[in-house]
């Protein structure tokens, strides 16, 4: 242990705690900006510098470890007139439309200047302008904004070990970029979005689809149809005056109402179709000696980081699509016979915790309807926008049903949204379908909860199926490394990009806070034991739609509508 | 480049760079070295090694261009036959570095960045070579040439023009 | 006075090792593979041996690699020499380079390494091929490689071309160029001694501090202590450039004043006086040739000695000019990885352009000074540091100009 004194008060800590750390403890709070929870510390902003009695520099807290003896001032003169300077730096060399960026209400940046008091800035604007990046389908990226903190480097390198972006150039020309400026659009960044989440400033943003909506459900001639994925009701109510934690589901059905769409229906409702076709498919690999293990297909991030890191592996994903294209497919065929309905009349909106869905929606091959299955994606972000731009009272809204045919789910479907959700789901439909009786013990534990990779052993008739669950893709890549050298022990993985899983999604309220995400994630499995359904095959309108339309699970309608193929993307875009 | 010749020279460069990975190993301490002998074979390092440098070493590209956009003798574009550096460090500015450059810019007709649309000059703008005591200099490829005038300069640059 | 770094430059095909060793080469070696670690350090202690650029001492820094029980340890020559101005050590490295070897092994026998490397600033390719030259001549005659000597004591040396980068040539940034990485600085502490090339000890020496040491063996330290400035023994190369009659290095003590410098060695100033940049682009402006040139005086007149590279101004020169392009300089040449060294290299480049323009206000002098203290507070590395010293300390001699270049002065 180590003794030391942060503005005279004494600390004790243990040897390797850095000086922003022991500072917390005694509840000082040193502001931070290029350091965030859950990356590799950096030390680049130099906002957190201290002064260390004896030191001819100030220095930087989050870098530092204490050491015995050492007397610290968090807030000296010369501290504070430092971070003020350098604020306004920063501040001289970022595009300043504050009032009309993305991240006007939530920018570290602005907050800090702020919170120091910086109220003018002594060094005039130099941004020199340069294009933002705009190839991409799902994010854009601002380089005016940026003030090369590195976080979005950090998430994309070391969290999700894709490395679609990095520092290039030196000098006061350094700029995060793709590999020779070639845009998002055309490299191997899959859209996770995990980017937005720790940009401090607008740097990094999805692309927007809400005026799209707007114009599309003021247009009287379309028929403009919304689903909302399981994650959304977990997270929605952050941004509109709610406690983190509270389930939305009614006063997001209402809101989705009053917005104006002339049905509003719940991508749940898809995601237990997607158990069934996806149950079925891991039933019959495992039946006839098929290419195991079997990956589950949902998340568009993971399809897209296969594609180009692990080509060789696409057979083995279900060749299930997401719950969002098959609910689009069925929307502009099913739906519209059943409710009479044009397809071509038909707008198919989607509300996701997810950036790569805006990819997703946009692959050439989802069309098996002759429509796109999903005109346009909104996140979590622009729904609550829409929302607020509307001037609804969201806390206020009555709860409220959606319509019917492609609304109604069971828990298996809502835990989609978290990471183990999927696996648990798939195992209670997989189950009734080796077993012919109901698995009587639902919770499968050791899937639940934030570690990173997680494992199973489930027993049916006396099989052992063995399972595993991986959320952040460094962490996928090691199952996929098993797989590749041919050493995996286990029949079906469950794949989701983003830490924590759709909760975590790149298209939720800003913020890389896992607290937060494993929070949303208790939402889903406390409304799992309230739903009076519980496991897929059990849901009525899944019935309907198998004894109405598709027939069975993999059935050749199925097939058409309900499943799809992968590319090849290794050194491609 | 021809097609033929793109061929070749990728087999130079690759196996130049197989021999060095068999002597320096396949640690990331070898990745410089890689570069610079791309740089040395080609004159710049073209998208098919910088791939081909990503599955050896395990990187992502961008990281590998990460690390060659922070090194100045390090291009991602061809360049000319003769590159042309010309020092504007203090020491060659205070001695007139700016008038060489800017008949350089006469005789050659380009910028400091740019190549000539024959291919065969580079212009480049760098700083300190080194040879202050010969203060201004400018290094054409290896060689240094020092205590530049306008005449001087010109005659240097009439002997490379005739040169094939 | 005798010279002990350039004494072998002149020599004709000293680059050979026959030459070297016919002329009492590796000598050094040879005794010191008879004398316990113990004793060569404590001879480089007695010397007052300090690193030419940050004056650190070696014997310090070498012991704090030698005390370190994590293997394995490494010896790194800087000899990455960027510094608009400075030309010495292509000297040392093309005209003497066996020394360089011969102080590199001493050095890993002393601290317990086994493998040193000599990284070159990229654009001597010429130096390079010479050192690796050397470096076979020294494997093939047992002087370098596996039992030198017959001594049980192995080391081998491999050169580490650089590739153009002028901040590679701060210890951290170019062992992480070393390392296959972007040559950032990282952040200090942990010293290379602890936590050096690939996370192991190591001893970073540059080449004008290592020559040194094969004399040192041989004649002793206390021998050494004795000679030129009592409080920086030895000798220090000069390199001078700029507006003087004879530019060139020149090997003199410590504490030689400026003028005798660059009148006695250099001939004279070219024109009349106008400045002295005394330790490269990063030091601040002088004008006093009474100055000596050794760490403290320097550091007196708030500049710096730096690497010895002593650039001369006459009056035809425009302090603004000079000012801005050494802040352009730096602009390419900063990593960009920290906001202070990145932003405010932009903001001082800024307000420098304006009173390049004549607009500039008279609040941008107090601005500048602020912003390089600033700087020189939070900024990670020597480079940011310093990068707006030349700056202001042409404000501090040159007020008038800068004064001269404000507008609407009575405004304020």
């Amino acid at each position: 242990m180590v003794t030391l004194s942060i503005n005279n008060q004494k600390v004790v800590v243990p040897e390797d705690t850095t000086v922003l750390e022991a500072a917390r403890q005694i509840n000082v709070n040193i502001p931070t900006l290029c350091h965030l929870e859950g990356l590799e510390n950096y030390g680049s902003c130099r906002i957190c510098v201290v002064e260390i009695e004896g030191e001819p520099r100030l220095s930087p807290s989050c870098m530092r470890t204490v050491s015995e003896g050492m007397e610290i001032s968090t807030n000296s003169k010369r501290v504070l007139k430092a971070r003020r300077m350098i604020i306004q730096l920063l501040l001289a060399n970022h595009a300043e439309n504050c009032p009309t960026c993305e991240r006007s209400q939530n920018c570290e940046l602005q907050q800090l200047a702020f919170e120091l008091g910086v109220r003018e800035n002594h060094f005039v604007n130099m941004v020199n302008k340069v294009p933002l990046d705009m190839s991409g389908p799902a994010i854009i990226r601002d380089p005016n904004k940026c003030i090369s903190c590195g976080r979005c480097i950090r998430m994309c390198h070391q969290i999700q070990s894709v490395g679609a972006i990095d520092f290039m150039n030196h000098g006061t020309d350094i700029m995060v970029t793709t590999a020779l400026n070639k845009g998002l659009g055309n490299v191997e960044c899959i859209n996770c979005g995990q980017c937005i989440h720790v940009c401090p400033v607008g740097a990094i943003t999805e692309k927007p689809h809400v005026d799209a909506v707007w114009a599309a459900i003021q247009d009287n001639t379309k028929h403009v149809v919304v689903q909302a994925a399981p994650s959304i009701r977990a997270a929605l109510g952050e941004e509109l005056g709610l406690a983190p934690g509270t389930l939305v589901t009614g006063k997001m059905y209402a809101a989705l109402r009053r917005l104006g769409f002339d049905a509003v229906l719940d991508t749940n409702f898809a995601a237990d179709l997607t158990i069934m076709e996806e149950a079925s498919e891991l039933v019959q690999r495992i039946k006839n000696g098929g290419i195991l293990p079997q990956l589950t297909s949902c998340c568009p991030g993971w399809i897209k980081f296969a594609e180009h890191f692990y080509p060789d592996l696409l057979p083995n994903i279900s060749s299930c699509k997401s719950p969002q294209q098959m609910f689009g497919s069925l929307v502009k065929t099913y739906y519209a016979q059943q409710k009479k309905v044009e397809p071509a009349a038909i707008i198919s909106v989607s509300v996701m915790p997810c950036t790569a869905k805006k990819f997703e929606a946009q692959r050439p091959e989802m069309n098996a309807s002759g429509f796109r299955d999903v005109d346009y994606v909104l996140t979590t972000r622009e729904l609550t926008r829409m929302i607020k731009e509307s001037g609804l009272d969201f806390a206020g809204l009555p709860d409220e049903q959606a319509d019917r045919l492609m609304s109604r789910y069971t828990g298996a479907a809502t835990i989609f949204g978290t990471t183990g959700g999927v696996m648990e789901a798939a195992l209670r439909t997989v189950y009734k379908l080796i077993t012919d009786t109901e698995l009587s013990h639902l919770e499968v534990q050791p899937v639940r909860g934030l570690e990173g990779i997680k494992e199973a052993k489930v027993n049916i008739n006396g099989m052992t199926v063995k399972i595993a669950v991986a959320h952040g893709m460094a962490n996928a890549r090691i199952l996929l490394e098993q797989i590749r050298s041919g050493v995996s022990p286990y029949h079906f993985i469950e794949i989701m990009a983003c830490p924590g899983g759709c909760v975590g999604g790149g298209g939720q309220p800003i913020g890389y806070d896992m607290v937060l995400r494993s929070t949303r994630g208790k939402v889903l499995y406390s409304e799992d034991t309230k739903l009076p359904l519980r496991r897929s095959h059990d849901n009525t309108e899944i019935k309907e739609v198998y004894k109405n339309f598709l027939g069975e699970p993999l059935s050749h309608k199925s097939h058409e509508l309900l499943h799809t193929t992968y590319i090849n993307r290794r050194n491609k875009k | 480049m021809t097609a033929q010749d793109n061929k070749e020279s990728n087999v130079i460069w690759q196996s130049n760079v197989e021999l060095l990975i068999n002597r320096l190993g396949k640690e990331r301490t070898s990745l410089l070295p890689s570069l610079e002998s791309i740089q040395e074979n080609l004159g710049f390092i073209p998208e098919d090694a910088v791939n081909y440098l990503g599955e050896i070493y395990k990187l992502p590209v961008t990281e590998i261009y990460s690390v060659i956009t922070s090194y100045k003798m390090l291009d991602t574009e061809i360049k000319g036959k003769y590159l042309i550096k010309i020092c504007d460090s203090l020491s060659c500015r205070i001695n007139q570095s700016l008038n060489l450059i800017k008949s350089i810019r006469d005789i050659l007709n380009i910028q400091p960045g740019e190549t000539t649309p024959d291919n065969k000059f580079t212009l480049e703008v760098v700083d300190c070579l080194g040879a202050c005591d010969q203060a201004p200099v400018m290094m054409v490829n290896k060689t240094i040439y020092g205590k530049l005038n306008k005449a001087k300069l010109k005659n240097i640059l009439n002997d490379l023009q005739s040169k094939d | 006075m005798e010279e002990l770094l350039l004494k072998n430059i002149r020599k004709t095909n000293y680059q050979n090792i026959s030459v070297y060793v016919a002329d009492g080469g590796y000598q050094a070696l040879k005794k010191s593979l008879f004398m316990k670690p113990e004793d060569i350090l404590n001879e480089v202690k007695k010397s007052c041996l300090t690193g030419r650029s940050a004056a650190f001492p070696v014997a310090t820094k070498w012991s704090l690699t030698r005390q370190n029980s994590a293997r394995p340890k490494y010896i790194v020559c800087n000899a990455d020499e960027g510094e608009p101005g400075c030309f010495k050590d292509r000297l040392l490295l093309s005209r003497d380079p066996h020394r360089l070897l011969e102080a590199m092994i001493i050095t890993g026998y002393t601290v317990g390494s086994q493998q040193g490397y000599i990284y070159i600033r990229g654009e001597y390719t010429n130096e390079s091929q010479i050192v690796e030259n050397a470096i076979s001549q020294a494997e093939e005659n047992g002087y370098l490689g596996e039992n030198i000597l017959g001594s049980g004591f192995s080391f081998h040396i491999r050169v580490y071309q650089g590739a153009g980068s002028y901040v590679a040539g701060e210890e951290t940034a170019l062992l992480r160029s070393m390392a296959g990485f972007r040559p950032s600085p990282g952040i200090r502490p942990p010293y290379p001694v602890k936590y050096g090339y690939l996370g192991k000890p190591t001893v970073v020496n540059n080449v004008e501090t290592l020559v040194n040491i094969p004399t040192i063996v041989l004649n002793g330290g206390d021998w050494f202590s004795e000679i030129g400035n009592p409080d920086y023994p030895g000798t220090k190369l000069f390199c001078l450039s700029g507006n003087v009659n004879r530019p060139g290095v020149y090997e003199l003590p410590f504490g030689v004043t400026l003028g005798e410098l660059i009148n006695e060695y250099g001939y004279g100033v070219r024109g009349e006086l106008k400045a002295i940049l005394p330790g490269g682009v990063a030091s601040g402006l002088v004008t006093d040739l009474n100055i000596k040139m050794d760490y403290k005086s320097l550091a007196k007149v708030n500049s710096l000695l730096g690497p010895g590279v002593v650039i001369v101004m006459n009056k035809d020169v425009d302090i603004i000019a000079i000012s801005i392009h050494t802040l352009e300089f730096f602009a390419r040449e900063s990593c960009g990885k920290c906001s202070v060294c990145r932003e405010g290299i932009r903001a001082g480049l800024t307000i420098m352009n304006r009173f390049a323009r004549n607009e500039a206000e008279l609040g941008d002098i107090e601005l500048l000074k602020t912003l390089r203290r600033l700087m020189y507070d939070t900024a990670n590395c020597v480079l940011g540091q310093a990068a707006l010293n030349a700056t202001v300390s042409a404000i501090r001699l040159f007020r008038n100009e800068f004064e001269s270049r404000v507008r609407n002065q009575s405004v304020w």
